[in-house]
């Protein structure tokens, strides 16, 4: 997972996921982010597809608190099933 | 700061020298305002020797014409080293004068993301002073080899995932005697070959600062 150093708080973080493209993934990841932060899926949300189509890596950028408040974030995205790697 | 855009072309199995040829193309083409790029690929199986190469660490050519597998004279750095189907190879065309970035530094990046990759999945991997890649317990798991040409970049990073590591043994790999091959599908489950080239593409658009694509 990403240890960012020197981040001053708040701040506008790009959190990014990959996830396998199953049913449901998408939406999961962000369910779980509009828990801890506020952002629009049309302007801070982007997307890029894997070779065939199998795996999604999401970049979502969202104002960011504190560290712990960036940790929840990580702890969060690494507890859903379908995510593979968080950044 | 932002590194700009980078474009990530997916090139599929292609053999070696059309997109070897491509890379250069493009690379003489290119100008200050061109945006870097990054093509993954899997290549059929072939023999590729560096610009300092030598011939006697291929070690069975007869074995090799039996095997059909090609072996190309290259313009990249470093020895002789196998490309086949089950290896991710990362191509990363990057204007280093733009990007700020020496080539040194650009290897650096290139191992580290291997790095990072496989430390998440519970894997230990390190440098090795003098012979650039990445290694586990000792095996060789990632190769590096590249060109650069007017500040900018190609040839690039190949990483052993789930592939016949026998063609190996007809080279002395990297101009090593007795370097043993290894890959990642022999420490951990979970992620396959796509897996390992989207991984790889996003923390390297990372760890480089481009934009999110």
């Amino acid at each position: 997972m990403a240890e960012p150093e020197g981040l001053s708080f708040p701040c506008d973080y790009p959190v990014k996921a990959m996830v396998r493209t199953e049913q449901g993934a998408h939406e999961s990841v962000m369910d779980a982010m509009a828990r801890q932060a506020i952002f629009s899926k049309d302007d801070d949300v982007s997307v890029r597809l894997s070779r065939n189509g199998s795996y999604k890596s999401i970049t979502i950028t969202v104002r960011v608190h504190s560290r712990a408040h960036l940790e929840a974030i990580y702890q969060d995205l690494r507890a859903l099933d379908s995510v593979v790697m968080t950044l | 700061m932002s590194s700009g855009t980078l474009i990530i072309q997916d090139l599929g199995r292609r053999p070696y020298e059309p997109v070897w040829a491509d890379m250069k193309a493009f690379t003489d083409a290119r100008d200050a305002q061109t945006p870097d790029e990054l093509w993954r690929v899997e290549h059929e199986p072939v023999l590729t020797q560096g610009l300092a190469g030598k011939p006697e660490h291929v070690l069975n050519p007869e074995a090799l014409s039996r095997a059909h597998i090609p072996l190309v004279a290259t313009d990249r750095g470093g020895q002789v080293t196998y490309h086949g189907p089950g290896q991710v190879v990362l191509y990363p065309l990057l204007d280093l004068e733009r990007l700020g970035l020496g080539v040194r530094c650009l290897v650096d990046h290139l191992e580290q993301i291997v790095i990072d990759l496989l430390a998440d999945f519970g894997v230990d991997s390190a440098r090795r002073d003098g012979a650039p890649g990445v290694y586990i317990a000792g095996e060789k798991v990632a190769s590096i080899g590249l060109k650069v040409r007017r500040g900018c970049t190609y040839h690039g990073l190949a990483v052993n995932v789930a592939m016949d590591l026998a063609p190996f043994s007809l080279i002395n790999p990297c101009g090593m005697a007795g370097l043993a091959m290894t890959q990642i599908s022999t420490h951990c489950t979970g992620l396959d070959f796509e897996g390992v080239c989207e991984s790889l593409t996003t923390r390297l658009t990372q760890r480089l600062g481009y934009d999110q694509t």
